[in-house]
């Protein structure tokens, strides 16, 4: 389907996207530091940066670099505030000291990074200060993703050895740490700061304000459909991000220091709990109660832990080690619910809450410096990628219900349509049989007048004659008068030139008579297709033609069997139908112009329908008459039947 | 002296014009099994006749001065299932016999032919047979057409024998020739008749109790 298709490419490319911008960071990585051991010095050298991996440390609040208490220690090294405590000293502050050859650049300017410059940073080139975060203790900042930048003045390098001595000193929140430094070309540097500033500040800044906007999308859309908890949900993933995101950017905290810290740091855990809250919801899981209940169970004792262990001054690794459980059941069940389901849309939001947990352990990783990963914090994207998955679920959707409802337009159109002509063609048959209702009362109604009228008086007349014991030939005509006025009637019956059920009504019509007369029917008609052109005037023709015979078997023929037939035959190649009646009579003399006995007339009716009649006879071989008709008769002439 | 008497045939007679009944009552009086027992003119007289009962056969114009036959016929169907309606019409009233035999007859007379058969009319349809002619055989078939709605929706669809045979008697062929095709009894094609007519009727009742019911006319619960 397009839909499904369309979606699938928008997947294909953020997932594409994502994959690059961590390829890219891991590259980089490589391609900038291939490190090498130098002089027997444990300094990692690349080809043109110096990553310090040593220092040495001393434990003093003292405003100039100390003279004595040194001590060598790791670069970067995330334990130092223990140190300082049991140094006993306050604030909490150390200084560190490292060289370097300042040949290694040749004569190129050359820079220095630091990773991270925490609250109240000091640099220190060959005893001269290079470098001030703060003028004073007030001046502090929470710059704990923030890198420094520094090109060193060229005027205060020695041409060999030169000592960079760095003053950090601590408030609540104590941080006290020793991140990654490093000394190169200022090109290099300046790039990786640049680099580092970019995913780290910038870029968490575009991804919040991109969850914002979507954030405040779908408070709105929860505001009108409030039983669609999902908006909610996600309306919450993107709140607690953006608020996780802060500390990326945000120097001066909005609240208490101490408390932005704590919040941020923790936010980890309620971030967690929220992004499985929601996937619970999204993915329909089935006991969601129970769910819900390990989610935030989980994550609610993993930050418990964390404060407990941060007061004492513990590794705070067995909080996140505790919710490595909750991920790995979590991300089965939705897997198992993507299974089940085999929507586009659970794999691609399985994907994508699997990429942001990853995301998570990296950072984690790499900042108690488990590994270097890609050197730079990747979990702000994690969000990003849960909420474009979340975006293009609701696009589909959308997509889905703009479809649906053309879809539906178009099929109350062609309903519309086609009511519209059911009624108009309703309307046309109604209109139709209207007519043909007041055809048949008309019908009816006459047909009522002459029975009370000519029809009443011929039987009572005939009665009459009987009981009178008149003349057979009275008899004998007022008979034939009350039978010519019935098939008259008879013809109007609309049969729809079946010309079967016209024989068949004749039959009906005469039996009693042709059996009075001592004579035995013989019946031998065929189903015949109907004669589309026959009208009730056609159909009169027929049956005078009929009646003439059947009264000449009567008067003339002395028979005892006459036999009706009708079968399809064809008349000079013309299809067409033919009626037979015959008699085992006396039969006659036939002369070739039909004269007498009424044949000319029925040959005159016969060719008004285009037909044709004939009279095969011989004397003692009985008489039949045949009446042929067309099949397509497009004219039937009228004509006048000249009586005898 | 003791007679070997065949029980009566009793016929009442609803109709308004006097000269038919007279021809009615002298024809009948031929024949003696059958007894004419009333004679109503019109509806009203008509329906305190039939719901008096003692009749076994009702001889019925459609053409009443205060109303259609049909309503009679109905009452009649209802209230006396055993006796036989036979409707008396004039022979342009093929279609109105279809609408009498929906309606509950089981035969018909035409006005205008000489009543001399009517007395084995009423013995026939005493004996289970009904008469037909091929117009209203035509017509039967064409609303039964095993496609047709209709068809369909009878409570009891017409059996092949019976449509077989509609379709024979719609060919003009007589009953004993048909009979004699189908290798039946000849009072058979008579029964066969009775029975379809009286398949319409169940039907035609059932299409008035359910416009009853969808008019909110009838409470059928």
């Amino acid at each position: 389907m397009f839909i499904s298709r369309y979606w699938r490419w928008l997947a294909a490319i953020l997932f594409v996207s994502i994959l690059g911008v961590l390829s890219l960071g891991l590259s980089r990585q490589n391609v900038e530091d291939i490190h090498f051991h130098n002089n027997g010095k444990s300094d990692v050298i690349s080809q043109r940066v110096i990553d310090f991996s040593k220092a040495d440390y001393a434990f003093s609040t003292s405003k100039t670099i100390p003279k004595s208490g040194w001590a060598p220690g790791n670069v970067p090294d995330k334990k130092l505030l223990p140190l300082a405590y049991a140094a006993k000293i306050d604030p909490p502050t150390f200084w560190a000291k490292m060289q370097f050859d300042r040949q290694i650049f040749d004569q190129q300017p050359i820079a220095l990074f630091i990773k991270s410059v925490e609250q109240n940073y000091q640099v220190y080139l060959n005893g001269n200060q290079i470098y001030r975060s703060a003028t004073d203790r007030s001046g502090r900042t929470l710059g704990w993703n923030h890198p420094l930048y520094l090109p060193i003045p060229a005027a205060l390098l020695l041409p060999r050895k030169n000592e960079l001595v760095i003053r950090v000193e601590t408030a609540p929140p104590q941080l006290l740490s020793m991140g990654t430094i490093k000394v190169g070309p200022d090109a290099v540097v300046k790039k990786q700061y640049e680099w580092q500033k970019f995913f780290e500040i910038s870029g968490p800044q575009i991804v919040s304000g991109y969850l914002l906007v979507l954030v405040i999308g779908a408070i709105t859309f929860w505001a009108r459909r409030p039983k669609e908890y999902i908006y909610g949900w996600i309306s919450l993933v993107g709140l607690v991000w953006i608020f996780r995101n802060l500390h990326y950017f945000i120097q001066n905290s909005p609240i208490e220091r101490e408390l932005f810290y704590t919040l941020t740091t923790d936010s980890i855990f309620a971030l967690l709990a929220i992004v499985f809250g929601m996937s619970v919801s999204y993915f329909r899981l089935p006991n969601a109660r129970w769910v819900y209940s390990f989610i935030f169970g989980t994550c609610g004792i993993a930050l418990v832990s964390r404060r407990i262990l941060t007061e004492n001054l513990l590794s705070e690794l067995p909080s996140f080690l505790l919710v490595v459980p909750l991920c790995i059941v979590m991300l089965f069940l939705l897997a198992r619910a993507s299974f089940r389901s085999t929507e586009v849309n659970y794999w691609s939001m399985f994907f994508a809450i699997t990429v942001a947990v990853l995301f998570s352990f990296h950072d984690l990783l790499i900042s108690v410096s488990a590994f270097k990963g890609a050197a730079v914090a990747i979990q702000p994207y994690g969000g990003l990628l849960i909420f474009a998955t979340f975006d293009a679920t609701l696009t589909n959707r959308l997509q889905t219900a703009l479809i649906h409802v053309e879809d539906v337009n178009l099929r109350l159109e062609a309903r519309v349509s086609e009511v519209t002509q059911n009624l108009i063609q309703s309307e046309a048959e109604r209109a139709r049989l209207q007519v043909t209702l007041a055809v048949e009362e008309e019908r009816e109604r006459m047909m009522r007048e002459i029975h009370d009228g000519i029809g009443s008086s011929l039987i009572t007349a005939l009665a009459g004659a009987k009981k009178r014991m008149e003349s057979p030939q009275t008899i004998e005509t007022l008979s034939r008068s009350l039978t010519d006025l019935r098939i008259g009637v008879d013809s109007l019956d609309p049969i729809e030139g079946d010309i079967v059920a016209l024989l068949a009504n004749l039959r009906h019509r005469v039996e009693r008579e042709l059996n009075s007369a001592g004579l035995e029917i013989i019946w031998d008609v065929q189903s015949l297709p109907p004669l589309k052109w026959l009208d009730p005037a056609g159909a009169l023709h027929i049956l005078r033609i009929l009646q003439e015979t059947i009264g000449n078997i009567l008067t003339h023929a002395q028979a005892t069997v006459v036999q009706f037939g009708c079968r399809v035959a064809t008349h000079n190649h013309a299809a067409g139908v033919i009626i037979q009646i015959g008699d085992n009579g006396t039969g006659f003399l036939t002369k070739g112009d039909f004269q007498g006995k009424g044949l000319g007339n029925m040959a005159a009716r016969a060719s008004a329908l285009h037909g044709h009649f004939s009279c095969d006879s011989s004397i003692g071989k009985g008489t039949t008459n045949s009446i042929w008709l067309p099949m397509e008769n497009p004219h039937i002439t009228e004509i006048r039947v000249t009586l005898e | 002296m003791p007679l070997k008497v065949k029980p009566m045939i009793r016929v009442i007679i609803i109709e308004d014009d006097p000269v038919t009944v007279n021809r009615f009552q002298i024809a009948l009086e031929q024949a003696d099994d059958i007894e004419v027992v009333a004679v109503a003119g019109n509806v009203a007289s008509g329906l305190l006749l039939i719901e008096a009962g003692g009749y076994d056969v009702l001889l019925c114009d459609l053409g009443l001065p205060d109303g259609s036959g049909i309503s009679l016929i109905r009452v009649s169907a209802a209230l006396h299932p055993n006796a036989d309606i036979i409707v008396v019409t004039i022979f342009t009233d093929q279609v109105k016999v279809l609408d009498s035999i929906k309606a509950g007859a089981r035969g018909y007379l035409l006005k205008d032919e000489n009543f001399e058969n009517c007395i084995e009319n009423i013995r026939n349809i005493r004996m289970g047979g009904s008469p037909i002619s091929p117009v209203i055989a035509r017509q039967l078939l064409i609303q039964l057409q095993p496609k047709s709605d209709t068809n369909k929706t009878l409570v009891e669809p017409l059996s092949v024998r019976e449509i077989e045979i509609l379709n024979m008697l719609a060919r003009g062929f007589s009953n004993p020739e048909i009979a004699e095709l189908l290798s039946v009894s000849k009072l058979t094609i008579g029964t066969h008749v009775k029975n379809i007519y009286r398949k319409l009727d169940v039907n035609s009742r059932t299409e008035a109790v359910f416009e009853g019911s969808s008019l909110g006319i009838i409470d059928v619960h």
